[in-house]
């Protein structure tokens, strides 16, 4: 049976790089490429820089 | 001392309880006194604060149940005269108190009723050796005593060192951004492998810094380290040369023929490919 198909955008999350556990949630095209922007980061009140986790959450 | 069979407002169980032991004998005023093989048995050095994830850090422990404390010093009678509140060992076997504790506790309530307390001998439900031992345990609720902490939440445990990898990262986070900025959108590669070791990136004294890849040239990275970001990302900026220029460029080449070309033109600029076109 035919595997179904994966859908053409995938939800990612952006991690706060200040280490405060803050993230947002995104959603991209699969064949994008990672997301990476700043933004305002409520624990530390400033914006900081969020890049995208990488697949299976190995980093925290 | 008022002889307590002269006494006749004491209640009669009292009374008779004096009669049978004597006051001049048995009372705790005239036990014998206690032997103090220590000072202090509760530790009186400060502790580490509860607020790391130090295991060493969640107060003093437990008293053991044979150690010596100022609270069991109070119990210990004269071997001659036997003390009817206490167990007693005879002939190498133990006999149980002449008056269990539900009675000790009666005449002890009745006896701080007349205050004629300290006419009885030393037992568990003295006020005084309650107060003793309520110093020594605290509330009997874990850490509550004297020199013991309690536990905490984990969120209480492990705030210092949280906060103290916020601060390296605020710290390090304007150079975070400006080789953001100027390594571009475009490298995925930046992107993923930062995410992936941001904890390590961050870590600023570099004494547990990144170990690498191993692509870079070991005197590039000397030239631009001054700290484990920077060879991080040095490490980084030489993938992502050696793949745009040298796709297919081994250990061997990297070595001997981009390391070189690097070291003339230092990498401390960034690419030149970047934010331009986002």
């Amino acid at each position: 049976m035919a595997k179904k198909a994966k859908s053409r955008t995938v939800a990612v999350r952006l991690i706060s790089m200040a280490m405060t556990g803050y993230y947002r949630t995104m959603i991209r095209p699969r064949v994008h490429r990672p997301l990476s922007m700043m933004k305002y980061d409520p624990v530390v009140k400033k914006q900081v820089l969020f890049l995208e986790a990488t697949k299976g959450g190995k980093n925290k | 001392m008022a002889n307590p069979a002269q006494a006749p407002a004491l209640p009669q169980r009292l009374v008779n309880f004096f009669a049978r032991y004597p006051p001049q004998l048995h009372s705790a005023a005239v036990r014998r006194p206690a032997p103090r093989p220590k000072e202090a048995t509760v530790p009186q050095t400060p502790l580490p604060s509860p607020y790391t994830s130090d295991r060493d850090a969640k107060g003093a422990q437990a008293l053991k149940p044979t150690e010596w404390t100022p609270a069991k010093a109070l119990l210990v009678t004269s071997d001659t005269v036997r003390n009817p509140f206490l167990p007693h060992k005879r002939f190498g076997k133990w006999e149980s108190p002449r008056y269990g504790l539900r009675q000790q506790a009666d005449l002890m309530k009745l006896a701080i009723k007349y205050k004629v307390e300290t006419l009885l001998p030393p037992s568990r439900k003295s006020p005084e050796f309650k107060d003793k031992r309520r110093q020594e345990r605290g509330l009997q609720v874990k850490g509550t005593g004297i020199g013991q902490k309690v536990k905490g939440h984990k969120w209480e445990r492990t705030m210092e060192s949280r906060l103290e990898d916020r601060r390296k990262a605020m710290e390090g986070m304007p150079e975070m951004v400006r080789m953001w900025k100027q390594v571009g959108l475009d490298s995925t590669f930046f992107l993923t492998s930062l995410t992936r070791t941001n904890r390590e990136v961050m870590d600023v004294d570099g004494s547990n810094g990144p170990s690498g890849n191993g692509n870079a040239p070991t005197e590039l990275v000397e030239a631009s380290f001054y700290s484990s970001f920077w060879r991080y990302t040095t490490n980084i900026l030489c993938t992502i040369q050696t793949a745009v220029t040298y796709p297919n460029a081994s250990q061997w080449t990297l070595t001997h023929h981009i390391q070189p070309l690097l070291l003339r033109s230092p990498v401390e600029k960034g690419p030149s490919f970047g934010v331009s076109d986002y």
